[in-house]
């Protein structure tokens, strides 16, 4: 037994733990009784850390909008569960960020009236009518022809080729321009020692698996900027008005073999369908693979990276390849989940003005010079003529990054001269690519059994898919996949598809 | 130990030895961490593997110091682990003795009913509601009350009440003693060991709590390590931002170093409840 | 304790009626029922009162609409289930992963408990054993992680190590040979040195006098080992295996999930990987309860006939 003071120091230990367990558990003080406009919100953050409570960024927005925000701020590895049991047990803030806008409790919430319906109100508002009123945009997160949402935009020409600009330099080569350039590209960087080692010990290509991306995997990171070279829908088409899916074209095919022949070639890292994303970026910044099939922007982040371990290391990006159907490149839906405004809490169409006002405000032209400089003195300084250029990184990627997380516009399309000639590079890239984009012209119809079934029957086709590019199935045995796809309920999907998208037509 | 035989010392030579290799096995991984920990993020990043950085870096530890919220979270943690273990190891006792009494009218039934929550669970919403309708939701009590006994736990110090030697109550009922004098100082004495391991096993769960903590907790500032920690877990081996111009995620070390943060003062507590497991219980000096 | 129903003097005296006899118990036994009192409080109000949720696998669930007004969809969900072309696959998955561990996972932590107990060096003993219970605290990601490092194709050591003594490359992360050993041998690396600390309590409960008197006896080890070690904790054996059959087909989300790809999902796909995708991802409650459901029925039966056998073999069940 213990001793008797020993006892009591414990007892006594126990007892202050406990009473300033308890003093910590009082509410907090109300605030916003000077007249400011107070909301709250659920938001996730994709940083290391929360937001902080003095962070510079929000007191710049809560001062700039006269607003005090209580926000609650999730981390985005749970956010899903979060968001649900909030929905479920009717616990929910004046604006709540929705990541998976296309998950079938969201689609029936905001058919069931719970959100209010924002649509109408956009055009009142000059900067939100020109950062989130693009018409393609605006149709993918519709449902049933109605906006609830104010989607957070994205870029929608975002893909393209990332390649070792140095390597092509050692070996005498040109930037690929059509499919077989690119095949030879990267045929010559796993086999002529393009980093002169004096081995032969890269890829030419560095793969990986997206089953992240749930129902609109496709089974490898790069399938898609490679099949809309070869000519193919993105993931649906509508052919003499039937909807069809991507992977029951020829053009899939074709795109499908030109991956089974890196493969048998070795040409691509061979582990590929085990290979996770942060993996795949690994090895491309150790070096170890001279192709890279991503987002544009990785131009930066990923330069970053490399430069680490390799410092002579030069990038460059590519995404016009002509391909039987001339340069293409596929549109990403243009948005990253989205702000919804529950009836339950915002009571009035009143309070829903004065958030879609701050919503409007906060991508302004001086709050995106913010978003993307930060504050004067301790993120950015300007230079005699008045450029600014970042002054301390650690700062902005602590304090202005994580709150990216709440303008309705990341500012992808936006040249700053500051930024440097690469930054430049792929934002105009951005900007041109738009003119070429295919988009997926099934994003805005909603099938019940997509829904419902979208991701598990969409394993079958990637599975298929790489097994097909690994050699364990032939074209046959990829086809009677797709037949088993039908079968599960893919020819549903068909029907649906077909239907909607005459009925739309038709308004 | 006498008349060893040199059967038996070859027994104890072979045991030995697989005992180490097992050891080894199993803590290399862990070793793997600590070292990358220390290295710098050029050698990591230019080697895909690595048994031993060529140059130590302090980086990732300064990196934890620099943010105080991790810090901050640890106390958290430390303070729920405490209170939250002893809630749990009173809850438990008190129930778990009753029902090692075999004579108690309703035992069965009891157990039953216990063993009935293990296996099925009523789901994270539900229980999300009775914890926001008695207002728990937003203070540390959250992380405590609800997982305030675990049925596993119960059922197995259960059995260990039942195994402890017969007739112990009679002989202190005679002495003048209630059931919870006989608990307090009979039985409880008799079960440090059982009553250290599911100290240790309350407090690990305390320590890795995390999705009752994002569920039931909205304020950042009160949120335990395990939280963050897996942010950045997940930040460094997934990546979820999607943004352009996102910053690059936590590097390798930082994330090595902050799960060696986090787990190190749980580790540092088994130390102290070995010397419980370790002594045994003269329990023939209580039969004598 | 432990004698069986025994009925001590204080009990009524045989010829009253039973009513009053219980009555009389309840009496006698007041302070049990007080210190019980906590405890069932706290599975009534956290356990049970909760427990209406199970019913969400017999409705439509919304969540905007709240429990009452979602509408009764009877058995739906379990029909989907069932009817499903991979319920089979799944089924038979999850039993192999699941009979995988019963059969080399449960044992693992008694036999390296077993061994430990023989060390004499008490040194010696807490060293090891504080090592191997490291594992523990390391998460699936990393782990996972660890484990890709270790046998990716290019530059793992284990296919370094193989190729340096020169065998053929194994491409262990999409192979389904390897899928089920690798699992099994991930959950005995992380979880063997952490379960052995329930059979060392157990086993410090032993009295050193025993064996004291089995070696005047003349006994060796093993007979030590069978007449004096086991007997003491074979009866938290036989309660940790029954509660083991209860999360019979809970094999372990994570780690699966993060083991998994395309190649080796045909034999690594189970029901928590299978829910995960088909359920909650795409928001689906009901049919995510309903299959929870369905393994809870399964592990309930199984606990049930299995702590009624060993109560038939004379053993201490789990109630």
């Amino acid at each position: 037994m213990l001793g008797l003071p020993r006892k009591l120091a414990f007892v006594g230990l126990a007892a202050i733990v406990a009473t300033s367990l308890a003093a910590c558990g009082q509410g907090k003080k109300e605030e916003g009784s000077d007249g400011r406009f107070t909301f709250t919100m659920m938001n996730q953050y994709t940083s290391p850390e929360p937001p902080g409570e003095n962070n510079p960024i929000i007191k710049k927005i809560e001062e700039y909008t006269n607003t005090k925000i209580d926000a609650t701020w999730i981390p985005a590895s749970a956010y899903n569960d979060k968001v649900n049991v909030s929905i479920a047990s009717n616990d929910l803030p004046q604006v709540l960020m929705i990541q998976d806008t296309k998950s079938s409790s969201i689609i029936n919430a905001q058919r069931s009236g719970m959100f209010w319906e924002i649509g109408p109100y956009l055009k009142d508002y000059p900067n939100l009518s020109k950062y989130n009123g693009n018409e393609t945009v605006l149709n993918n997160i519709s449902v049933d022809g109605k906006v609830y949402g104010l989607y957070r935009a994205r870029a929608l020409a975002r893909q393209g080729i990332v390649i070792r600009q140095d390597w092509l330099e050692n070996l005498g080569l040109e930037q690929p321009k059509t499919i077989d350039d690119l095949y030879n590209v990267i045929k010559a960087f796993t086999l002529n020692d393009p980093a002169k080692t004096g081995n032969q010990d890269t890829f030419g290509l560095v793969e990986a698996e997206d089953s992240s991306n749930g129902a609109s995997a496709v089974g490898l990171t790069g399938f898609q900027t490679i099949s809309a070279f070869f000519g193919a829908p993105n993931q649906w088409e509508i052919r003499d008005g039937k909807a069809v899916p991507q992977f029951m074209t020829p053009e899939n095919m074709e795109a499908m073999k030109f991956y089974k022949r890196l493969y048998d070639e070795k040409l691509i890292n061979q582990d590929f369908p085990a290979t996770k994303t942060s993996k795949q970026q690994e090895q491309f910044f150790q070096g170890k693979a001279g192709v890279i099939f991503t987002t544009l922007d990785f131009l930066i982040t990923g330069g970053n990276e490399l430069k680490k371990a390799n410092p002579d290391a030069k990038l460059d990006i590519i995404s016009r390849i002509e391909g039987p159907e001339g340069e293409r490149v596929f549109a990403t839906t243009g948005y990253n989940g989205m702000f919804v405004f529950p009836k339950a809490t915002v009571k009035t169409e009143e309070e829903l003005k004065q958030l879609l006002g701050f919503f409007d405000k906060i991508v302004d032209e001086e709050m995106m010079y913010t978003w993307t400089w930060g504050i004067e003195g301790s993120h950015h300084e300007k230079d005699s003529s008045g450029e600014p250029s970042i002054s301390d990184q650690t700062a902005y990627s602590n304090e202005v990054s994580p709150l990216k997380q709440l303008p309705s516009y990341d500012g992808a399309l936006m040249i700053w001269k500051g930024k440097g000639e690469a930054d430049n590079k792929f934002r105009q890239m951005m900007q041109d690519n738009e003119s070429i984009i295919v988009s997926n012209p099934v994003e805005p119809l909603i099938s019940q059994t997509a829904v419902e079934k979208g991701t598990e029957l969409n394993k079958i086709i990637t599975d298929a898919r790489i097994k097909f590019i690994i050699g364990t199935l032939d074209e046959d045995g990829f086809n009677k996949e797709v037949e088993k796809w039908r079968a599960q309920g893919g020819d549903q999907i068909i029907a649906d598809y077909t239907e909607l998208y005459a009925n739309q037509a038709k308004k | 130990m006498h008349e060893r035989s040199l059967g038996n010392r070859l027994f104890g030579i072979a045991n030995g030895t697989v005992l180490i290799l097992v050891a080894a096995v199993m803590i290399i991984p862990f070793i793997y961490i600590v070292l990358i920990s220390f290295a710098t993020e050029q050698e990591v990043l230019a080697k895909s593997f690595m048994l031993f950085p060529t140059k130590f870096s302090l980086a990732g530890y300064r990196y934890i110091l620099s943010t105080p919220i991790l810090l901050h979270s640890l106390w958290v943690t430390i303070g729920v682990t405490v209170v939250g273990t002893l809630v749990n190891l009173l809850m438990t006792v008190l129930m778990a003795y009753p029902l090692a009494r075999k004579e108690l009218y309703g035992r069965r039934l009891i157990l039953l009913l216990v063993t009935f929550t293990m296996v099925f669970s009523a789901g994270i919403v539900p229980t999300f509601l009775i914890v926001k309708g008695l207002h728990l939701t937003n203070t540390y009590w959250a992380l405590i009350i609800p997982s305030a006994i675990s049925a596993f736990n119960l059922i197995i110090i259960k059995n260990f009440f039942q195994q402890l030697p017969d007739g112990l109550e009679e002989s202190a009922k005679i002495d003048g003693c209630n059931d919870l004098g006989i608990l307090l100082r009979i039985v409880l004495p008799l079960s440090m060991p059982a009553i250290a391991t599911f100290a240790l096993f309350y407090a690990v769960n305390h320590w890795n709590t995390f999705l009752n903590a994002i569920l039931y907790i909205n304020d950042s500032r009160k949120w335990p390590i395990q939280v963050l920690l897996r942010q950045i877990v997940i930040l460094t081996e997934k990546g979820l931002s999607d943004m352009s111009e996102a910053p690059p995620p936590p590097s390798k070390i930082i994330n090595m170093a902050v799960i060696v943060f986090s787990t190190v003062p749980i580790l540092a507590f088994y130390p102290f409840l070995q010397k419980h497991f370790a002594k045994g219980v003269l329990l023939g000096s209580v039969k004598g | 304790m432990n004698q069986v129903e025994s009925e001590p003097a204080l009990a009524a005296p045989a010829c009253m009626p039973k009513r009053h006899r219980v009555g009389l118990r309840l009496l006698r036994d007041k302070w049990l029922y007080l210190m019980l009192f906590p405890g069932v409080i706290y599975f009534v109000l956290f356990k049970y009162a909760p427990m209406w949720g199970l019913l969400l696998a017999f409705k439509n669930y919304q969540p905007y609409l709240g429990f009452f007004e979602s509408e009764w969809v009877g058995l739906k969900h379990f029909d989907r289930l069932f009817h499903d072309p991979v319920f089979w696959m799944l089924l038979r998955n999850t039993l192999i992963l699941a009979c995988y561990n019963i059969l080399f996972f449960f044992p693992a932590p008694i036999v390296l408990a077993l061994m430990l107990n023989e060390v004499r060096r008490e040194a010696f003993k807490r060293v090891v054993q504080t090592l191997i219970y490291v594992p523990h605290f390391v998460s699936w990601v990393v782990v996972v992680g660890i484990a890709y490092t270790f046998f990716t194709l290019d530059g793992g050591l284990v296919n370094e190590a193989i190729a340096s003594l020169g065998g053929e490359k194994i491409n262990f992360l999409i192979s389904t040979e390897w899928f089920r050993p690798m699992i099994t041998l991930e959950v005995i690396w992380k979880e063997t040195g952490w379960g052995t600390i329930i059979f060392l309590a157990a086993l410090s409960g032993v009295d050193p006098q025993l064996y004291e008197a089995a070696r005047i006896d003349g006994a060796g080890r093993m007979r030590q080992l069978w007449h004096i070690t086991l007997p003491a904790i074979r009866s938290t054996i036989t309660i940790l295996f029954i509660l083991r059959l209860g999360t019979f087909l809970d094999t372990g989300f994570e780690q699966i999930f993060l083991m998994l790809n395309s190649i080796n999902r045909e034999v690594g796909e189970v029901f928590d990987t299978y829910v995960y995708t088909a359920g909650i991802t795409q928001g689906q409650f009901s049919f995510s309860t309903a299959v929870g459901l369905f393994k809870s029925i399964v592990g309930f039966v199984l606990i049930i006939t299995a702590n009624w056998l060993v109560k038939r073999f004379g053993e201490e069940g789990v109630y």
